[in-house]
Protein backbone atom coordinates (compact mmCIF):
# COMPACT_ATOMS: atom_id res chain seq x y z
CA UNK A 1 0.00 0.00 0.00
CA UNK A 2 1.74 3.20 -1.05
CA UNK A 3 -0.83 6.30 -1.53
CA UNK A 4 0.12 9.16 0.22
CA UNK A 5 3.16 7.78 2.62
CA UNK A 6 5.31 7.14 -0.62
CA UNK A 7 7.30 4.29 -1.80
CA UNK A 8 9.86 4.67 1.50
CA UNK A 9 7.43 4.69 4.18
CA UNK A 10 5.65 1.51 2.36
CA UNK A 11 8.91 -0.01 2.36
CA UNK A 12 9.98 0.43 5.68
CA UNK A 13 6.49 -0.44 7.05
CA UNK A 14 6.87 -3.73 4.60
CA UNK A 15 10.24 -4.94 6.70
CA UNK A 16 8.70 -3.68 9.94
CA UNK A 17 5.63 -6.22 9.14
CA UNK A 18 7.58 -9.13 7.63
CA UNK A 19 9.91 -9.02 11.12
CA UNK A 20 6.66 -8.58 13.30
CA UNK A 21 5.40 -11.72 11.22
CA UNK A 22 8.68 -13.43 11.56
CA UNK A 23 8.89 -12.92 15.00
CA UNK A 24 5.60 -14.76 16.10
CA UNK A 25 6.30 -17.88 13.83
CA UNK A 26 7.94 -19.86 16.94
CA UNK A 27 5.51 -19.29 19.27
CA UNK A 28 2.55 -20.16 16.22
CA UNK A 29 4.65 -23.22 15.62
CA UNK A 30 4.32 -23.98 19.42
CA UNK A 31 0.74 -23.43 19.84
CA UNK A 32 0.16 -25.88 16.58
CA UNK A 33 2.46 -28.58 18.37
CA UNK A 34 -0.21 -27.99 21.90
CA UNK A 35 -3.14 -28.21 19.62
CA UNK A 36 -1.81 -31.37 17.59
CA UNK A 37 -0.89 -33.23 20.92
CA UNK A 38 -3.50 -32.68 22.67
CA UNK A 39 -5.98 -33.79 20.20
CA UNK A 40 -6.67 -36.85 21.81
CA UNK A 41 -7.61 -34.80 24.91
CA UNK A 42 -11.24 -33.24 22.67
CA UNK A 43 -14.47 -34.61 23.72
CA UNK A 44 -16.30 -36.58 20.75
CA UNK A 45 -19.97 -38.09 21.30
CA UNK A 46 -20.60 -36.53 24.26
CA UNK A 47 -24.49 -36.36 23.99
CA UNK A 48 -25.77 -38.14 26.64
CA UNK A 49 -26.93 -41.97 25.74
CA UNK A 50 -28.33 -45.30 26.87
CA UNK A 51 -27.31 -48.57 26.08
CA UNK A 52 -30.31 -50.65 24.29
CA UNK A 53 -28.48 -53.38 23.16
CA UNK A 54 -25.58 -55.31 22.75
CA UNK A 55 -23.82 -58.23 20.27
CA UNK A 56 -20.82 -59.06 20.58
CA UNK A 57 -19.21 -55.97 19.52
CA UNK A 58 -21.93 -54.25 18.27
CA UNK A 59 -24.12 -51.65 20.69
CA UNK A 60 -27.26 -49.97 19.67
CA UNK A 61 -27.44 -46.67 21.95
CA UNK A 62 -30.26 -44.17 22.58
CA UNK A 63 -30.02 -40.61 22.97
CA UNK A 64 -31.82 -38.81 25.51
CA UNK A 65 -34.12 -36.36 24.82
CA UNK A 66 -37.46 -34.52 25.84
CA UNK A 67 -39.07 -33.32 23.30
CA UNK A 68 -39.70 -36.16 20.65
CA UNK A 69 -42.11 -34.70 18.01
CA UNK A 70 -41.89 -37.33 15.23
CA UNK A 71 -43.42 -40.62 16.06
CA UNK A 72 -40.90 -42.67 13.74
CA UNK A 73 -37.28 -43.33 14.97
CA UNK A 74 -34.03 -42.55 13.67
CA UNK A 75 -31.33 -45.06 13.41
CA UNK A 76 -27.72 -43.79 12.31
CA UNK A 77 -25.67 -46.24 10.70
CA UNK A 78 -21.90 -45.41 10.36
CA UNK A 79 -19.54 -47.53 8.17
CA UNK A 80 -17.17 -50.44 9.92
CA UNK A 81 -13.80 -48.57 9.34
CA UNK A 82 -14.63 -45.45 11.70
CA UNK A 83 -16.04 -44.83 15.04
CA UNK A 84 -20.02 -43.89 14.44
CA UNK A 85 -19.12 -40.61 16.82
CA UNK A 86 -18.79 -38.47 13.83
CA UNK A 87 -22.83 -37.98 14.01
CA UNK A 88 -22.20 -36.45 17.15
CA UNK A 89 -18.67 -35.15 16.71
CA UNK A 90 -18.76 -31.83 19.77
CA UNK A 91 -21.04 -29.99 21.97
CA UNK A 92 -23.16 -27.25 19.48
CA UNK A 93 -21.63 -29.39 16.67
CA UNK A 94 -23.50 -32.81 17.06
CA UNK A 95 -25.90 -34.09 13.86
CA UNK A 96 -27.49 -36.29 16.98
CA UNK A 97 -27.98 -32.92 19.27
CA UNK A 98 -29.34 -30.94 16.40
CA UNK A 99 -31.95 -34.51 15.46
CA UNK A 100 -32.99 -34.44 18.95
CA UNK A 101 -33.81 -30.75 19.09
CA UNK A 102 -35.53 -30.76 15.69
CA UNK A 103 -37.98 -33.48 18.13
CA UNK A 104 -36.41 -37.43 16.48
CA UNK A 105 -36.02 -40.09 18.85
CA UNK A 106 -32.63 -41.18 17.84
CA UNK A 107 -30.75 -43.93 17.81
CA UNK A 108 -27.00 -45.00 16.84
CA UNK A 109 -25.50 -48.54 15.63
CA UNK A 110 -21.81 -48.73 17.07
CA UNK A 111 -20.20 -51.59 15.55
CA UNK A 112 -17.59 -51.16 18.15
CA UNK A 113 -13.66 -52.06 17.60
CA UNK A 114 -14.02 -56.08 16.52
CA UNK A 115 -10.58 -58.35 17.49
CA UNK A 116 -8.95 -61.05 15.44
CA UNK A 117 -12.01 -63.14 17.23
CA UNK A 118 -14.23 -61.36 14.85
CA UNK A 119 -12.54 -62.73 11.27
CA UNK A 120 -15.45 -64.74 10.69
CA UNK A 121 -18.02 -61.59 10.18
CA UNK A 122 -19.27 -60.87 6.70
CA UNK A 123 -21.25 -58.43 5.43
CA UNK A 124 -24.25 -61.13 5.44
CA UNK A 125 -23.16 -60.60 9.50
CA UNK A 126 -23.60 -57.12 9.62
CA UNK A 127 -26.59 -56.57 7.36
CA UNK A 128 -28.69 -59.37 8.34
CA UNK A 129 -27.61 -60.12 12.10
CA UNK A 130 -26.68 -57.21 13.50
CA UNK A 131 -27.97 -54.11 11.41
CA UNK A 132 -31.55 -56.11 11.23
CA UNK A 133 -31.89 -56.79 15.01
CA UNK A 134 -30.29 -52.91 15.80
CA UNK A 135 -33.50 -52.21 13.52
CA UNK A 136 -35.90 -54.92 15.49
CA UNK A 137 -34.49 -52.95 18.90
CA UNK A 138 -35.34 -49.60 17.60
CA UNK A 139 -38.83 -49.92 16.87
CA UNK A 140 -39.07 -51.78 20.04
CA UNK A 141 -37.57 -49.72 22.53
CA UNK A 142 -39.21 -46.60 20.43
CA UNK A 143 -42.86 -48.04 20.67
CA UNK A 144 -42.80 -48.09 16.80
CA UNK A 145 -43.15 -50.18 13.84
CA UNK A 146 -41.44 -48.43 11.72
CA UNK A 147 -37.57 -46.92 11.68
CA UNK A 148 -36.02 -44.13 9.53
CA UNK A 149 -32.61 -45.61 8.61
CA UNK A 150 -29.82 -43.18 8.19
CA UNK A 151 -26.46 -44.67 6.81
CA UNK A 152 -23.36 -42.71 5.85
CA UNK A 153 -20.43 -44.01 3.90
CA UNK A 154 -19.87 -47.67 4.14
CA UNK A 155 -23.03 -47.51 6.43
CA UNK A 156 -25.45 -46.32 3.76
CA UNK A 157 -24.31 -49.01 1.97
CA UNK A 158 -24.96 -51.74 4.39
CA UNK A 159 -28.48 -49.41 4.93
CA UNK A 160 -29.61 -49.76 1.32
CA UNK A 161 -28.72 -53.74 1.52
CA UNK A 162 -30.60 -53.97 4.33
CA UNK A 163 -33.64 -52.48 2.96
CA UNK A 164 -33.47 -54.20 -0.34
CA UNK A 165 -33.35 -57.65 1.52
CA UNK A 166 -36.22 -56.83 4.07
CA UNK A 167 -38.60 -54.38 1.72
CA UNK A 168 -41.57 -55.14 4.27
CA UNK A 169 -39.63 -54.77 7.50
CA UNK A 170 -39.54 -52.10 9.85
CA UNK A 171 -37.55 -49.45 7.50
CA UNK A 172 -40.07 -46.49 6.43
CA UNK A 173 -37.67 -43.67 5.39
CA UNK A 174 -34.08 -44.63 4.03
CA UNK A 175 -31.65 -41.77 3.88
CA UNK A 176 -27.81 -42.89 2.42
CA UNK A 177 -25.36 -40.07 2.90
CA UNK A 178 -21.99 -40.07 0.10
CA UNK A 179 -22.51 -44.02 -0.63
CA UNK A 180 -20.52 -45.72 -2.45
CA UNK A 181 -22.31 -48.37 -4.50
CA UNK A 182 -20.88 -48.40 -8.45
CA UNK A 183 -17.39 -48.76 -8.21
CA UNK A 184 -16.41 -48.45 -11.63
CA UNK A 185 -13.43 -46.15 -12.85
CA UNK A 186 -12.67 -45.57 -8.96
CA UNK A 187 -9.22 -44.89 -7.71
CA UNK A 188 -9.82 -47.73 -5.14
CA UNK A 189 -10.89 -50.13 -7.75
CA UNK A 190 -7.88 -49.39 -9.94
CA UNK A 191 -5.54 -50.00 -6.44
CA UNK A 192 -7.23 -53.51 -5.20
CA UNK A 193 -7.84 -54.38 -9.28
CA UNK A 194 -3.95 -55.25 -9.42
CA UNK A 195 -2.34 -58.68 -9.99
CA UNK A 196 -0.10 -57.88 -6.70
CA UNK A 197 -3.24 -57.14 -4.46
CA UNK A 198 -3.17 -60.52 -2.53
CA UNK A 199 -6.73 -60.24 -1.00
CA UNK A 200 -5.69 -63.41 0.73
CA UNK A 201 -2.81 -62.55 2.36
CA UNK A 202 -4.63 -58.99 3.31
CA UNK A 203 -6.94 -60.83 5.75
CA UNK A 204 -4.68 -63.61 6.82
CA UNK A 205 -4.17 -61.74 10.30
CA UNK A 206 -7.68 -61.67 10.89
CA UNK A 207 -8.70 -58.14 10.46
CA UNK A 208 -6.83 -55.42 8.16
CA UNK A 209 -5.77 -52.87 10.83
CA UNK A 210 -7.35 -49.75 10.61
CA UNK A 211 -4.39 -47.77 10.49
CA UNK A 212 -3.39 -49.62 7.11
CA UNK A 213 -6.97 -48.30 5.51
CA UNK A 214 -6.29 -44.80 6.88
CA UNK A 215 -2.96 -44.66 5.01
CA UNK A 216 -4.96 -45.71 1.79
CA UNK A 217 -8.04 -43.40 2.16
CA UNK A 218 -5.01 -40.56 2.54
CA UNK A 219 -3.49 -41.38 -0.37
CA UNK A 220 -6.23 -40.78 -2.74
CA UNK A 221 -5.43 -36.84 -1.87
CA UNK A 222 -1.94 -37.39 -0.51
CA UNK A 223 -0.74 -33.65 -0.30
CA UNK A 224 -4.39 -31.94 0.65
CA UNK A 225 -4.57 -35.03 3.95
CA UNK A 226 -0.56 -34.83 5.13
CA UNK A 227 0.16 -31.52 3.99
CA UNK A 228 -2.87 -28.61 3.13
CA UNK A 229 -4.72 -29.99 6.67
CA UNK A 230 -1.48 -29.07 8.72
CA UNK A 231 -0.66 -25.93 6.90
CA UNK A 232 -3.77 -24.40 7.02
CA UNK A 233 -3.43 -25.22 10.86
CA UNK A 234 -0.38 -23.24 11.44
CA UNK A 235 -2.21 -20.34 9.41
CA UNK A 236 -5.37 -20.61 11.23
CA UNK A 237 -2.95 -20.57 14.76
CA UNK A 238 -0.78 -17.30 13.31
CA UNK A 239 -3.35 -15.36 11.82
CA UNK A 240 -5.78 -16.10 15.12
CA UNK A 241 -8.47 -17.90 13.47
CA UNK A 242 -7.86 -21.40 14.29
CA UNK A 243 -10.92 -22.92 15.92
CA UNK A 244 -9.03 -25.13 18.47
CA UNK A 245 -11.94 -27.70 19.28
CA UNK A 246 -13.29 -27.76 16.09
CA UNK A 247 -10.05 -28.80 14.24
CA UNK A 248 -9.35 -31.26 17.72
CA UNK A 249 -12.65 -33.41 17.44
CA UNK A 250 -12.33 -34.27 13.68
CA UNK A 251 -8.41 -34.72 13.80
CA UNK A 252 -8.91 -37.47 16.75
CA UNK A 253 -11.89 -39.07 14.86
CA UNK A 254 -10.18 -39.57 11.75
CA UNK A 255 -7.29 -40.72 13.87
CA UNK A 256 -9.23 -43.46 15.15
CA UNK A 257 -9.95 -46.46 12.70
CA UNK A 258 -11.03 -49.93 13.99
CA UNK A 259 -9.89 -52.68 12.42
CA UNK A 260 -11.82 -54.24 9.19
CA UNK A 261 -13.00 -57.87 10.39
CA UNK A 262 -11.53 -60.30 7.49
CA UNK A 263 -14.18 -61.78 6.43
CA UNK A 264 -15.85 -58.42 5.33
CA UNK A 265 -12.81 -56.72 4.22
CA UNK A 266 -12.37 -59.91 1.50
CA UNK A 267 -16.49 -59.52 0.73
CA UNK A 268 -15.92 -55.63 0.50
CA UNK A 269 -12.92 -55.81 -1.67
CA UNK A 270 -13.90 -58.70 -4.26
CA UNK A 271 -17.74 -58.36 -4.31
CA UNK A 272 -18.50 -54.59 -4.07
CA UNK A 273 -14.58 -53.53 -5.75
CA UNK A 274 -13.63 -55.95 -7.70
CA UNK A 275 -17.26 -57.25 -9.06
CA UNK A 276 -18.90 -54.29 -8.65
CA UNK A 277 -21.69 -56.19 -7.46
CA UNK A 278 -24.46 -54.32 -6.57
CA UNK A 279 -24.78 -52.56 -9.80
CA UNK A 280 -24.19 -56.12 -11.85
CA UNK A 281 -27.25 -57.48 -9.95
CA UNK A 282 -24.59 -60.29 -8.41
CA UNK A 283 -24.61 -59.29 -5.19
CA UNK A 284 -25.55 -62.18 -2.39
CA UNK A 285 -26.22 -62.32 0.94
CA UNK A 286 -27.30 -65.46 2.49
CA UNK A 287 -28.55 -66.46 -0.71
CA UNK A 288 -30.72 -64.05 -1.13
CA UNK A 289 -29.68 -61.68 -4.30
CA UNK A 290 -29.60 -57.79 -3.35
CA UNK A 291 -32.13 -56.32 -5.43
CA UNK A 292 -32.14 -52.72 -5.14
CA UNK A 293 -35.58 -52.26 -7.19
CA UNK A 294 -37.19 -54.29 -4.55
CA UNK A 295 -37.15 -50.65 -2.73
CA UNK A 296 -40.89 -50.09 -3.29
CA UNK A 297 -42.31 -48.63 -0.11
CA UNK A 298 -40.10 -46.77 1.24
CA UNK A 299 -39.40 -42.91 1.04
CA UNK A 300 -35.37 -42.58 -0.22
CA UNK A 301 -33.41 -39.62 -0.01
CA UNK A 302 -29.90 -39.95 -1.77
CA UNK A 303 -27.27 -37.16 -0.79
CA UNK A 304 -24.08 -36.70 -2.78
CA UNK A 305 -21.47 -34.22 -2.66
CA UNK A 306 -19.47 -32.23 -5.30
CA UNK A 307 -15.98 -33.38 -3.90
CA UNK A 308 -16.14 -36.26 -2.25
CA UNK A 309 -13.29 -38.68 -3.59
CA UNK A 310 -14.15 -41.64 -1.33
CA UNK A 311 -17.12 -42.29 -2.73
CA UNK A 312 -17.91 -40.11 -5.90
CA UNK A 313 -20.75 -38.52 -6.82
CA UNK A 314 -20.90 -40.96 -9.96
CA UNK A 315 -20.30 -43.85 -7.65
CA UNK A 316 -23.73 -42.97 -6.34
CA UNK A 317 -25.87 -41.69 -8.98
CA UNK A 318 -26.71 -45.11 -10.39
CA UNK A 319 -28.51 -45.95 -7.37
CA UNK A 320 -31.31 -43.88 -8.48
CA UNK A 321 -32.01 -45.35 -11.14
CA UNK A 322 -32.22 -48.63 -9.44
CA UNK A 323 -35.19 -48.19 -6.99
CA UNK A 324 -38.25 -49.05 -7.09
CA UNK A 325 -39.53 -46.30 -5.04
CA UNK A 326 -41.89 -43.47 -6.71
CA UNK A 327 -40.73 -41.50 -3.63
CA UNK A 328 -37.08 -40.57 -4.56
CA UNK A 329 -35.12 -37.58 -3.51
CA UNK A 330 -31.61 -36.39 -4.85
CA UNK A 331 -29.69 -34.33 -2.60
CA UNK A 332 -26.09 -32.83 -4.82
CA UNK A 333 -24.49 -30.73 -2.57
CA UNK A 334 -21.02 -28.74 -2.60
CA UNK A 335 -18.63 -30.59 0.16
CA UNK A 336 -16.35 -33.20 0.46
CA UNK A 337 -17.29 -36.99 2.06
CA UNK A 338 -17.05 -36.15 5.43
CA UNK A 339 -17.45 -31.99 5.51
CA UNK A 340 -20.94 -32.28 4.19
CA UNK A 341 -22.00 -33.96 7.07
CA UNK A 342 -19.53 -32.56 9.86
CA UNK A 343 -18.25 -29.42 8.50
CA UNK A 344 -18.72 -26.08 9.46
CA UNK A 345 -21.62 -24.83 7.12
CA UNK A 346 -23.41 -28.81 7.79
CA UNK A 347 -25.77 -27.33 10.41
CA UNK A 348 -26.72 -24.59 7.90
CA UNK A 349 -26.79 -26.06 4.98
CA UNK A 350 -27.45 -29.83 5.03
CA UNK A 351 -28.79 -30.49 8.48
CA UNK A 352 -32.37 -28.56 7.89
CA UNK A 353 -32.83 -30.27 5.11
CA UNK A 354 -32.72 -33.57 5.86
CA UNK A 355 -34.47 -32.87 9.41
CA UNK A 356 -37.23 -31.05 6.80
CA UNK A 357 -37.30 -34.13 4.72
CA UNK A 358 -37.65 -36.25 7.26
CA UNK A 359 -40.30 -34.77 9.45
CA UNK A 360 -42.93 -34.86 6.42
CA UNK A 361 -42.30 -38.36 6.30
CA UNK A 362 -42.10 -39.58 10.10
CA UNK A 363 -45.78 -38.73 11.25
CA UNK A 364 -47.76 -41.70 12.72
CA UNK B 1 0.33 -15.66 6.04
CA UNK B 2 -0.15 -12.02 6.98
CA UNK B 3 -2.11 -10.73 10.10
CA UNK B 4 -5.48 -10.27 9.64
CA UNK B 5 -6.00 -8.31 6.43
CA UNK B 6 -2.53 -6.39 5.83
CA UNK B 7 -2.38 -5.66 2.26
CA UNK B 8 1.38 -5.39 2.60
CA UNK B 9 3.58 -7.28 -0.11
CA UNK B 10 5.80 -8.29 2.13
CA UNK B 11 8.53 -10.72 1.36
CA UNK B 12 6.69 -13.18 4.00
CA UNK B 13 3.86 -13.05 2.31
CA UNK B 14 5.09 -12.81 -1.43
CA UNK B 15 6.92 -16.24 -0.70
CA UNK B 16 3.72 -17.76 0.98
CA UNK B 17 1.57 -17.32 -1.62
CA UNK B 18 4.81 -18.69 -4.11
CA UNK B 19 4.43 -21.49 -1.78
CA UNK B 20 0.24 -22.19 -1.68
CA UNK B 21 0.64 -22.35 -5.46
CA UNK B 22 3.83 -24.80 -5.31
CA UNK B 23 1.70 -27.10 -2.70
CA UNK B 24 -1.76 -26.52 -5.26
CA UNK B 25 0.25 -27.61 -8.00
CA UNK B 26 2.35 -30.23 -6.06
CA UNK B 27 -1.27 -31.91 -4.68
CA UNK B 28 -2.64 -31.82 -8.20
CA UNK B 29 0.71 -33.63 -9.87
CA UNK B 30 0.60 -36.22 -7.02
CA UNK B 31 -3.17 -36.72 -7.45
CA UNK B 32 -2.44 -37.96 -10.73
CA UNK B 33 0.38 -40.18 -9.69
CA UNK B 34 -1.97 -42.08 -7.38
CA UNK B 35 -4.74 -42.81 -10.15
CA UNK B 36 -2.11 -44.21 -12.45
CA UNK B 37 -1.11 -47.84 -13.00
CA UNK B 38 2.60 -47.96 -11.72
CA UNK B 39 1.09 -46.42 -8.02
CA UNK B 40 -1.45 -48.98 -7.86
CA UNK B 41 1.58 -52.04 -8.40
CA UNK B 42 3.48 -50.45 -6.29
CA UNK B 43 0.66 -49.62 -3.66
CA UNK B 44 -0.93 -53.23 -3.77
CA UNK B 45 2.00 -54.87 -3.55
CA UNK B 46 3.73 -53.08 -0.49
CA UNK B 47 0.36 -53.21 1.15
CA UNK B 48 0.43 -56.93 0.84
CA UNK B 49 3.74 -57.58 1.35
CA UNK B 50 3.27 -55.61 4.53
CA UNK B 51 0.05 -57.66 6.35
CA UNK B 52 2.31 -61.13 5.01
CA UNK B 53 5.27 -59.85 7.26
CA UNK B 54 3.07 -59.15 9.99
CA UNK B 55 1.42 -62.45 9.92
CA UNK B 56 5.36 -64.12 9.71
CA UNK B 57 6.46 -61.96 12.74
CA UNK B 58 2.87 -63.12 15.03
CA UNK B 59 3.60 -66.79 13.94
CA UNK B 60 7.33 -66.08 15.49
CA UNK B 61 6.35 -64.64 18.77
CA UNK B 62 3.40 -66.86 18.92
CA UNK B 63 5.00 -69.72 19.11
CA UNK B 64 7.60 -67.76 21.14
CA UNK B 65 5.20 -67.25 23.64
CA UNK B 66 4.01 -70.76 23.08
CA UNK B 67 6.85 -72.58 24.38
CA UNK B 68 7.20 -70.77 27.19
CA UNK B 69 3.91 -72.58 28.74
CA UNK B 70 2.02 -69.15 28.30
CA UNK B 71 -1.20 -68.33 26.70
CA UNK B 72 -0.40 -66.60 23.26
CA UNK B 73 -2.08 -64.00 21.01
CA UNK B 74 -3.61 -67.02 18.76
CA UNK B 75 -5.13 -69.09 21.82
CA UNK B 76 -6.60 -65.57 23.29
CA UNK B 77 -7.87 -64.88 19.95
CA UNK B 78 -8.96 -68.69 19.91
CA UNK B 79 -10.79 -67.99 23.50
CA UNK B 80 -12.45 -64.83 22.65
CA UNK B 81 -13.65 -66.27 19.43
CA UNK B 82 -15.61 -69.22 21.44
CA UNK B 83 -16.84 -66.85 23.47
CA UNK B 84 -18.17 -65.12 20.55
CA UNK B 85 -19.92 -67.96 19.12
CA UNK B 86 -21.54 -68.07 22.72
CA UNK B 87 -23.26 -65.00 22.88
CA UNK B 88 -24.50 -65.83 18.92
CA UNK B 89 -26.02 -68.72 20.41
CA UNK B 90 -27.50 -67.14 23.22
CA UNK B 91 -29.14 -64.14 20.94
CA UNK B 92 -30.36 -66.83 18.28
CA UNK B 93 -32.23 -68.60 21.64
CA UNK B 94 -33.15 -64.75 22.85
CA UNK B 95 -34.88 -63.47 19.21
CA UNK B 96 -36.68 -66.69 19.18
CA UNK B 97 -37.85 -66.17 22.97
CA UNK B 98 -38.95 -62.84 21.72
CA UNK B 99 -40.87 -64.33 19.09
CA UNK B 100 -42.85 -66.92 21.02
CA UNK B 101 -43.21 -64.20 23.12
CA UNK B 102 -44.87 -62.02 20.75
CA UNK B 103 -46.72 -64.96 18.91
CA UNK B 104 -48.05 -65.74 22.59
CA UNK B 105 -49.44 -62.19 23.29
CA UNK B 106 -51.01 -62.00 19.96
CA UNK B 107 -52.87 -65.10 21.08
CA UNK B 108 -53.97 -63.95 23.96
CA UNK B 109 -55.55 -60.66 23.15
CA UNK B 110 -58.72 -60.35 23.03
CA UNK B 111 -60.49 -60.72 19.23
CA UNK B 112 -61.93 -57.20 17.51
Amino acid sequence: MTGPLGPATAAVAAAVDTVRQTARLPMTLLRTTNIMLTTDDAVIGATPRQVVWTHRKTTLYRYHSDRREHAVPILLVFALINRPDIFDLRPGHSFVEFLLDEGFDVFLLDWGVPGEEDDDLGLADYVCDELHRAIRETARASGQHEVSLIGWCMGATLAAMHTALYPQGPVRNLVVLTMPIDTRGSTYRQWVDRPGFDVDVMVSNGAVPGALIDVANKLLKPVTNHVTTRRKLVESVHTGTVDRLAYQAMAKWVGTNPPFPGTAYREWIVALYRQNALVEGTMLLRGQRVDFSRIRRQAVLVVTADADHIAPRAGTVPFLTMLGSQDVTHFDRTGGHIGLMAGSRARSQIWPDLAEWLAGRSHA
Amino acid sequence: MAEGTTPLATPLATAYRAYEQFEAQLAAALDHVVATNGFADLLATTATNVMALTRIVNGSVDRMVRSTRLAARQDVTDLARQLARTEDKLERLLQAVESVQEQLTHEKAPAP
